[in-house]
């Protein structure tokens, strides 16, 4: 059962830009999928539009039996529940600590408070970051804060997790550390990965499905894939 | 409870906000004061200028003079006529020559002499009628009706002078429309963009929460109640110069007489109180359309 499928998808940006092209993809529940592609391949887009941040110009987006390409602007937050989304510059709120920031997400779509307590120390743990909960975003290396943006995209659980570049800003140790942590979620609670990445290394050792793009195309689709140096 | 739960969420970010942006939130509040003064001035014009005219029209009377010599038949068919006329008051009052007469008499030895001398009071005297009508914007229409029965012989009224000054007050009371009306569109515009600066600090916030899955109205909900605020603390200080400022006002005039016993103020009380409420509707709607707008921007991630 597909938990997303992409029927020939194109984007046309205002300013005339055509970022893709008759996209269609597919990809299962559980499955740990990685997108990879150099610059203005599309990749981005195609993440944003995952999680309604763009809208396509046609085509069909389902994501769990919901076309979210239809979606208005103002339910967008309906879709956005039921799934968690990692950035590269992990979007955390400075003058709030660890713990607040993982609770603020369960916050504001109005969790009861115990809830919100116990599910934020369950993701916070599931990180490895229980013992800095009470730490500032600053005082924090980069790849234990992109750890506090993951506790945040999973504290709500979540079917798909949509990770755009997370290991962008990273050196190489973090980042293997990070998507180790992404693997872990992956296996043990089911929940659906798309990483989007153009990080060599961690595409081949890792050996999951790979989804080249190139110019709003996908060029190659591989079951346990490797970063392919003559496509991209 | 989970209503309960976000609108406290909301109000607890509101007063935040409000303390954190202290001089701008100052700036916002200090706008909608003045404006709310000017606003209250132009209100209390308008109030008073509509009830001067009332006062003013429902004075106005017309003197309905009957030809000479006229029958009793004659006078017991026109008073019949006249109450059968939708636009006239029935509270008309009447004189006929014999009253003429004796007032003329009273009027000194030799006015009494030449009284004495009349025979036949109607060959000389009108009968005359003082009459109101309800509508007098209508004067005209029944004035010319009474004329045109046959045993009147004119009817005087003072119809330039009351029009003019009824018109006048009808142009104040569409200017002080129109003021009210501008004063609260540029009240919105200044809301809309103070708190736009206070959101912009917050953009970021605002962002996350949209990734996290927080609705439209969870989001603009703290911004609301901070406009609700803004709005709110503007008005106490037009409402207390208000309430103060015109009562000093209508006590400093004698029994609230304007130049004129024509010209009379709305007693202050509960006049103040109505126009107090109408500022803070004012204020603390323009505060939370300014900043449920100003927030529309930031919602389209």
């Amino acid at each position: 059962m597909e938990l997303i499928s992409l029927k020939k998808v194109n984007k046309k940006y205002k300013n005339g830009v055509t970022a893709i092209y008759d996209l269609d993809l597919k990809i299962k529940k559980g499955e740990f999928v990685f997108v990879i592609g150099g610059s203005g391949s599309g990749k981005s887009t195609l993440i944003k539009m995952l999680y309604r941040e763009e809208k396509p110009s046609s085509g069909e987006i389902m994501i769990g039996g919901k076309n979210v390409a239809k979606l208005r602007n103002s339910k967008v937050y309906k879709l956005r529940r039921r799934l968690g989304i990692v950035f590269q510059d992990y979007r955390l709120l400075p003058k709030l600590t660890v713990y607040e920031n993982v609770a603020f997400a369960l916050e504001v779509i109005g969790e009861k408070s115990n809830v919100i307590r116990i599910n934020t120390l369950k993701a916070l743990e599931l990180v490895g970051l229980k013992g800095k909960t009470r730490n500032y975003p600053d005082q924090l290396s980069g790849g234990e804060q992109q750890r506090v943006a993951i506790a945040r995209a999973i504290v709500n659980n979540p079917k798909l997790l949509i990770c755009d570049e997370p290991t962008g800003n990273l050196d190489p140790l973090m980042s293997e550390e990070i998507v180790n942590v992404l693997d872990d979620i992956n296996k043990t609670m089911g929940t659906t990965v798309i990483m989007a990445t153009h990080n060599k290394d961690i595409v081949n050792k890792f050996k999951k499905r790979v989804v080249a793009l190139k110019d709003g195309r996908i060029v190659k689709d591989y079951e346990e894939g490797a970063y392919d140096n003559e496509i991209i | 409870m989970k209503l309960f739960r976000m609108i406290r969420f909301g109000i607890r970010d509101a007063f935040k906000s409000v303390g954190r942006n202290f001089s701008l939130s100052i700036a916002s509040i200090s706008c909608i004061s003045i404006t709310l003064l000017v606003v209250s001035l132009a209100l209390i014009a308008s109030f008073n200028v509509k009830s001067f005219s009332k006062d003013i029209k429902s004075d106005v009377t017309m003197v309905v003079f009957l030809n000479l010599g006229v029958t009793q038949d004659e006078v017991a068919s026109f008073e019949k006529n006249l109450n059968n006329i939708s636009n006239v008051s029935s509270d008309w009052e009447s004189k006929d020559p014999t009253e003429r007469k004796e007032m003329l008499a009273a009027d000194g030895e030799f006015w009494s002499s030449v009284a004495e001398s009349i025979d036949n009071e109607a060959e000389i005297f009108h009968y005359s009628y003082l009459v109101k009508v309800k509508d007098i914007t209508k004067m005209k229409e029944t004035v010319s009706e009474i004329e045109n029965m046959p045993v009147v012989d004119y009817v005087n009224y003072g119809e330039t002078m009351v029009e003019k000054l009824i018109t006048m007050f009808d142009i104040v009371e569409k200017i002080a429309f129109v003021i009210v009306i501008v004063l609260v569109i540029v009240t919105v515009f200044l809301i809309v963009n103070t708190i736009k600066l206070t959101i912009f600090s917050r953009k970021r916030e605002i962002s996350i929460m949209r990734v996290v899955g927080a609705s439209n109205w969870t989001i603009k909900n703290p911004f609301v109640i901070e406009g609700f605020l803004i709005g709110l603390l503007g008005s106490l200080f037009p409402i207390i110069v208000t309430i103060y400022g015109y009562a000093a006002f209508y006590n400093s005039l004698d029994n609230g007489q304007l130049f004129s016993s024509l010209i009379k103020l709305i007693d202050p009380y509960p006049f103040v109180y109505i126009i107090s409420l109408i500022l803070a509707a004012i204020g603390v709607l323009v505060g939370m359309f300014g900043s449920g707008r100003a927030v529309r921007k930031y919602l389209k991630v």
